[in-house]
Formats: C-alpha cells, structure tokens, sequence
C-alpha cells in the first residue's frame, strides 16, 4: 500500500478539482434525467427507445469496456508487447457487425413487441407461455451481473486506494453510492448520457497520454529502438501461439451475450440510424485500444523492470504514467477517466440487473396479465437498484475472492449462453425454444468445465469452446424439434425498419 | 518518423528487425485505420 501512495502523491488540489467536478457533473445529470425516467419503466430501463446514435455508440462502447481496458490492457501491452492489440481487435470486429446487423433486427423486433429486456426478447420470440425460458435466463444474468456489479465496485474502491491513498472499503462505499445516486434518480437516461460524457473523458486520457509520453521520450522512433533493443517480442505483434491469438480475438464473442451492451441496441430512437452509430463507435472503439495499447509499450521503455512500478503491478502503469508525465488538472482527469470506465460499466449493468427482476419477474410472471401503474414500477425498479447495489457492496465486502471468480466468468459465461442464442435467434428462422435451452446449459456449462481443466484452460480462453459449444447445441436441438409456427411474422418485424 | 527508422534499419546490417517493423507499421498504424474504413464502407453498403 506503501508504494501506491506514490500516485497519490501526485494529487494536488488542481487535480482534485477537476476529479471532483466531474463527480458534480454526474449528479447534474442524473437530475436532469430524472423528469423523463419517471414516467414509466420503457424510460427508466431503455430511455422509451429515444436515444440518438451518438448517445447509444459511446454507450455502448465504453459500458462494454470498464476498467480492463485501462489498467489491464495498458498492463497487457507492458508484459507482451504489440501483440496485445489481439486483445482488443477481436471485439472492436465483432461489435461493428453487431451495430451493422444483429442490432438491426433487434431494435425492430424488441420494438414492435414492446420488450425492455432480453429475457422479454427471449419470451416474445419463443413464445415462451410458462415463463421457463424467461426464468433461466434472469437466474443466468442474476448471478452473473451480481458478481460483476460487484467487481466493478471493488474495481473502484481499489482505484480510490491507490489514486487518493484512501481505505479500499471506503472506496468502494464512494464509488456505490456516486454509482446508485444518478441511476437512481435519472435512470437509463442518466446512465446513457452520463456514458457519453466519460466515453469522452476515456478518449482524452487514452489518446493524451500515449502522446505526451512518446514525445518526451524522444519520439516514436527512439522508442522503438529502446524496444527493440531490450526484447524484439516489445516490437513483433505476432509474438504470439496461435492458441493465445485465437482466444485474444475470442474476447469479442462475448459482446453479443452481455445484456448491458444489447440494451443500449434497443434503446436507438430509429433502427437506420444504426449505421452511422456503427461507425462512430467503431472510431471509438479504434482509437482508445490502441491507445491502451501504446501507452503499455511506452511504459516498457520508461520502466524496463516491473519492479520499478508501484506494488510491481503493471496495473498501476496508466496512472503512473499520468501522474509522472501529466500537469495536475490532466492527472485528475485521467484519474477521473479510470472511474469513469468502472462507473459507465457499473451502471449499465444495475440497470439489466434490476430491469431483469421488476419486469422480467415481477411484472411478467409474478403480477401476469395485470394492469400494473407505470409509476409504481419506476418506484420498484429504484428500490430494486438500491438493493442490488447494497448485496453488490456486501458480496465485494464479504467474498472478494468469490467476486473475482464470477466475474471470470461473466463476460465468458454471458457470452457463450446469450451470444449465440440470439444470434440463432435473430438470424435463424428453424431456431426453436427446446434449441435455446440447450445452449444456455451448454453455453454455460462448457465454458465453467473448460476453466476448471488446466491443460484446456492453458490452450484456450473458455469463451471460444463455451460459443461454439452452445452455437452447435442450439442448432442441433432445433433441427430435431417441431420448428416455431410464428418465426415468419418474427422475421418480417425484424425486417421492418418502420 | 517510423519510416526514417526502417529507412535506418534497411541500410544497416541488423536486417531481420526490419520484418518486425513493418510489422509493427502494419498492426499498429494500418490496421486501425482499415478498420474503420472498413466500418464506413459497410454502414454505406448496408443503406443502400
């Protein structure tokens, strides 16, 4: 602890200011939001499907992203060199074509059904009467999105630690309760514009600092050659097996199966306007891994020995960087960016939490074919918040270990169960509901069993086998079962852009 | 400046670094940029 106040140091009253004017900036937001939010919950999960393509790509990149881009990215690129970049390139690919094609049909589809989440896209679909299939997928996001809400927070109270030398604990309790303030009060609106502004505040600090430190190390060119001269892997991008590349690119399966970013799809005010939302998110997308990317290789050349780090954790590498190279106000925005990627995160994710039991559970199966007030979802869907935040706090507080072993497998477990299911789902007429429990459980399962074997977890990243798993199994089963009597009308809504 | 490094890199006899650089160049400067070109020219295609 004694070596990461060394960045605390660095935290004078300028960059105070900038960092606490930012928190300020979040509230205000939230508050502005709140009118819109309140009138019924199509608002406060989804923004009534009247968000523009700015606010929905930024969104949906950066709620994707949280602070493994920053701090472990950043770390990655140190360890390993350019070759880093797989990491990276792998979602960037698989969420163009999710904006492109998959959202597409899904905001039509979810649109004219009047769902607000996935289980509700799921049930429409599959015509899912009981509420099984409904059931299973709340039960697979609830323990996933607890563990990963959860991780953010402990994600945050580290981040305090180290920025302000305060007690992690402490930390955490701040970054839940600035966290549950604005979503609170101003719903998905809030947590969407409150993405776009810190998407903004990623980019500078992404695209800032990789330039400052290259140019006061001489430049591009001596850089390289320091690099190469240490180790020639801190210049070759293929400095990499085949099986670590396929499972870098493989990190971008999981996009299509975490909820919070196929929301932000379905909160787009028009389907067309998509396209140019897949292009600026693309930018988006571009310019801040690679910036994470260089900052990691610039950090190589200033710091040859991990030891030289704080704590000798190259987490600590972007902050380190910043405090040392950064006047104090940039400092405090990079800081200000590192909460702003575990907060955009945080957010999106209590939101699929709590909109998952109050429609999902209460509204769909506990108060089924009733006529429920709209204000008194919203009132429940704020309690609903509040309680997940506080069993998040309590399981980080309580079973750190056990946050970080579900959040293993959270994008990985998400993604192999949710990814293609839906893809089958939305592109797939012959997919049928008996298909889609099969490769839920087998998603799921393969992706836990692969981890815990050592000699397949050492050969593969458990999301790629955990997808292709549950991709064969729910096309598999379908082909067997009585295929789905209303999959042509579902086609023809998908199909409709009006 | 990366180009007046490998012009560097090609007179002098450590040749093989070269293949690395041009790799690097490709990797970390064009290939970003294919991307999102690639990104422009399929959210075109798509409207069409």
């Amino acid at each position: 602890m004694q070596d990461m106040h060394q960045i605390a140091e660095g935290f004078d009253s300028y960059a105070a200011g900038a960092f606490i004017g930012y928190l300020l900036f979040l509230i205000i937001i939230g508050i502005y939001s709140n009118r819109f939010s309140s009138k019924g919950i199509s608002e406060f999960f989804i923004g009534g499907r009247k968000m523009n393509r700015f606010v929905v790509a930024l969104s949906a990149v950066v709620s994707g992203r949280s602070a493994w881009l920053l701090l472990g990215v950043t770390g990655m690129a140190y360890a390993r060199g350019p070759s880093a970049v797989w990491a990276v390139a792998g979602y960037i690919v698989v969420e163009l074509f999710l904006f492109l094609y998959y959202a597409r049909r899904l905001r039509n589809f979810t649109g004219k059904r009047d769902c607000i989440t996935i289980p509700d896209f799921f049930a429409e679909r599959f015509g899912d009467e009981n509420g099984k299939l409904r059931i299973t997928i709340v039960l697979i996001f609830i323990v996933f999105m607890i563990g990963y809400i959860s991780a953010q927070f402990v994600a945050g109270g580290k981040a305090f630690a180290s920025g302000f030398g305060l007690e992690m604990n402490t930390g955490m309790l701040i970054t839940a309760v600035i966290v549950v303030a604005y979503t609170i009060v101003g719903g998905f609106l809030a947590v969407s514009l409150t993405d776009m502004f810190q998407a903004i505040l990623m980019i500078l600090a992404l695209v800032v600092l990789p330039v400052v430190v290259i140019f006061n190390f001489g430049g591009l060119s001596i850089l390289l050659e320091q690099l190469a001269a240490m180790n020639v892997i801190y210049v070759d991008p293929f400095a990499i097996s085949a099986g670590a590349a396929i499972g870098f690119l493989g990190i971008g399966l999981g996009s299509p199966g975490n909820p919070h970013i196929l929301a932000r799809y379905m909160s787009i005010d028009d389907s067309r306007q998509l396209r140019s939302a897949a292009v600026i998110g693309t930018i988006w997308n571009v310019l801040m891994a690679w910036g994470a990317v260089f900052i990691g290789l610039a950090g190589r050349a200033y710091y040859p020995d991990v030891a030289m780090l704080p704590a000798a954790d190259t987490e600590n590498l972007f902050p380190v960087l910043a405090q040392q190279h950064l006047p104090p106000v940039l400092f405090g925005i990079v800081l200000a960016s590192i909460f702003a990627a575990i907060m955009s995160t945080a957010d999106s994710q209590l939101l699929v939490a709590a909109s998952s039991i109050v429609r999902d559970v209460y509204e769909k199966i506990i108060r089924k074919g009733e006529k429920v007030d709209q204000k008194r979802l919203v009132l429940y869907s704020r309690m609903v918040v509040f309680i997940i935040v506080v069993l998040s706090l309590l399981f980080g507080y309580l079973a750190e270990n056990l946050v970080f072993w579900l959040v293993l497998f959270a994008w990985a477990g998400l993604g192999a169960a949710i990814g293609p299911t839906s893809i089958l789902a939305l592109f797939w007429k012959r997919t049928t509901r008996a298909g889609i429990f099969a490769g839920l459980f087998s998603g799921t399962s393969v992706t836990i069993i692969w981890y815990f074997i050592p000699v397949l977890k050492n050969s593969l990243y458990e999301l790629v086998p955990g997808f292709i798993a549950a991709f064969a199994a729910t096309w598999l089963v379908s082909l067997f079962t009585k295929p789905d009597k209303h999959s042509e009308q579902a086609f023809r809504e998908m199909l409709d852009d009006h | 400046m990366t180009l007046t490094f490998l012009l560097l890199y090609c007179v002098n006899e450590n040749r093989e670094t070269i293949f690395y650089m041009l790799s690097f160049l490709f990797v970390m400067f064009i290939l970003p940029v294919l991307i999102i070109a690639v990104s422009v020219y399929l959210a075109h295609k798509t409207g069409r």
